[in-house]
C-alpha cells in the first residue's frame, strides 16, 4: 500500500508540474485551457492521496468542469482561435539580476545561520507527522463548517448574493443594451 | 522505497510551493486575460492543496479542508466576476489582449 501510495503520488506530481507549464506556455489558448483541466483534475487526485475525498470531488467538480466551461465558452464568444505567440517578455537582465541578488541574499543569511540547508534536513528526517486516516471526513467537514464557521459560511452566502447582483448589474450596463432602450 | 521518496507533509508543501510559482509566472508574462484568470486558479489551487497537506498531516478537525470550501467559493466569484468584466469590456475589441485595457488608466 505504501508503495502504491508512493508511486501515485510522484507521477501525479510530475505530471501536474508538466501539465501546469504546458498550461501557462503553450502558445494556443484552447490547448491551455485543456491543459488547465488536465491538471485541476490531477489536483484532485492529490487530494484523494490525502484521504480527502470530499474536497477532492470539489476541486473536480468546481475547477476542473465548471471553470473549463466558462472558459471555453468565453473564448468562444470571442473566436480568438489564432495562435497568440505574445508574452510579456521581461528583459532577461531583470531575471539575472533578481537571480543574484536573491543568491547572494541566501548565502549570507546561510552563513550567518551556518545551516544551508535552513533547517530542511531536520525537517526531512523527522516522521513525526503523520497521515491520519480519516482526517477530513463528511461528518467532521460539516461539524466543524456548522459550529465553528458559521459565520464565515453566512458571510459567504452573502457575498455570493452579491456577486450575482454585480453581474447582473455589469451585463445590463453594456452600451449595446443602453442604445436599444434610447431607441425605444 | 527510502523513506525521502515516501510523500510527506514536506514534499506537498515543495509541489504547492512549485505550483504556486508556476502559477505566479503565467500571471506576469501573459497577455491574454483568459491566461491570466488560468494562471490564478492555478494559484488558488496550489493554496488549497497547502491547506488540504496540513489539514491531513496535522489538523483534527479538518479546517482545512473547510477553508478549502471558502477559496473554492471566492474562486468561483472570482472567475464569474472576472468573465463578466472582460466580456463587456472586450464587447467591440478585436482580441482580450491586456493591453487594449487602456480605459482604466483615466
Amino acid at each position: 500500500m505504501e508503495l502504491i501510495n508512493t508511486i501515485s503520488f510522484w507521477l501525479t506530481a510530475v505530471f501536474l508540474v508538466i501539465t501546469t507549464l504546458l498550461t501557462v506556455f503553450i502558445p494556443k489558448i484552447f490547448y491551455s485551457i485543456f491543459f488547465g483541466f488536465v491538471s485541476f483534475i490531477l489536483f484532485g487526485l492529490l487530494y484523494f492521496l490525502l484521504n480527502a475525498p470530499f474536497n477532492a470531488a470539489v476541486q473536480i467538480s468546481i475547477y476542473g468542469v465548471a471553470f473549463s466551461v466558462l472558459f471555453v465558452i468565453s473564448v468562444m464568444l470571442y473566436n480568438t482561435i489564432k495562435d497568440e505567440r505574445k508574452y510579456l517578455f521581461i528583459s532577461k537582465r531583470f531575471f539575472l539580476t533578481l537571480f543574484g541578488i536573491s543568491l547572494i541574499v541566501y548565502s549570507i543569511f546561510g552563513i550567518l545561520r551556518q545551516d544551508m540547508s535552513f533547517g530542511l534536513k531536520e525537517f526531512l528526517n523527522t516522521n513525526d507527522y503523520m497521515l491520519s486516516d480519516s482526517s477530513a471526513s463528511l461528518q467532521i467537514i460539516g461539524n466543524t463548517l456548522f459550529t465553528k464557521y458559521i459565520f464565515a459560511f453566512e458571510l459567504l452566502s452573502l457575498l455570493l448574493l452579491i456577486g450575482i447582483v454585480g453581474v447582473l448589474i455589469f451585463v445590463n450596463k453594456n452600451p449595446k443594451n443602453q442604445e436599444v432602450k434610447e431607441n425605444e | 522505497m527510502s523513506s525521502i521518496l515516501s510523500p510527506s507533509l514536506f514534499h506537498y508543501l515543495i509541489l504547492s510551493a512549485v505550483l504556486f510559482f508556476i502559477g505566479i509566472i503565467g500571471l506576469i508574462i501573459s497577455r491574454n486575460l483568459i491566461r491570466v484568470l488560468i494562471s490564478l486558479e492555478i494559484m488558488m489551487s496550489s493554496v488549497n492543496l497547502n491547506f488540504i497537506a496540513f489539514s491531513s498531516y496535522l489538523d483534527k478537525d479538518g479546517s482545512g479542508s473547510v477553508f478549502m470550501l471558502f477559496i473554492s467559493a471566492v474562486s468561483a466569484l472570482q472567475v464569474a466576476l472576472a468573465l463578466t468584466i472582460i466580456i463587456s469590456v472586450f464587447k467591440d475589441k478585436p482580441d482580450i489582449s491586456s493591453e487594449e485595457l487602456e480605459e482604466l488608466k483615466g
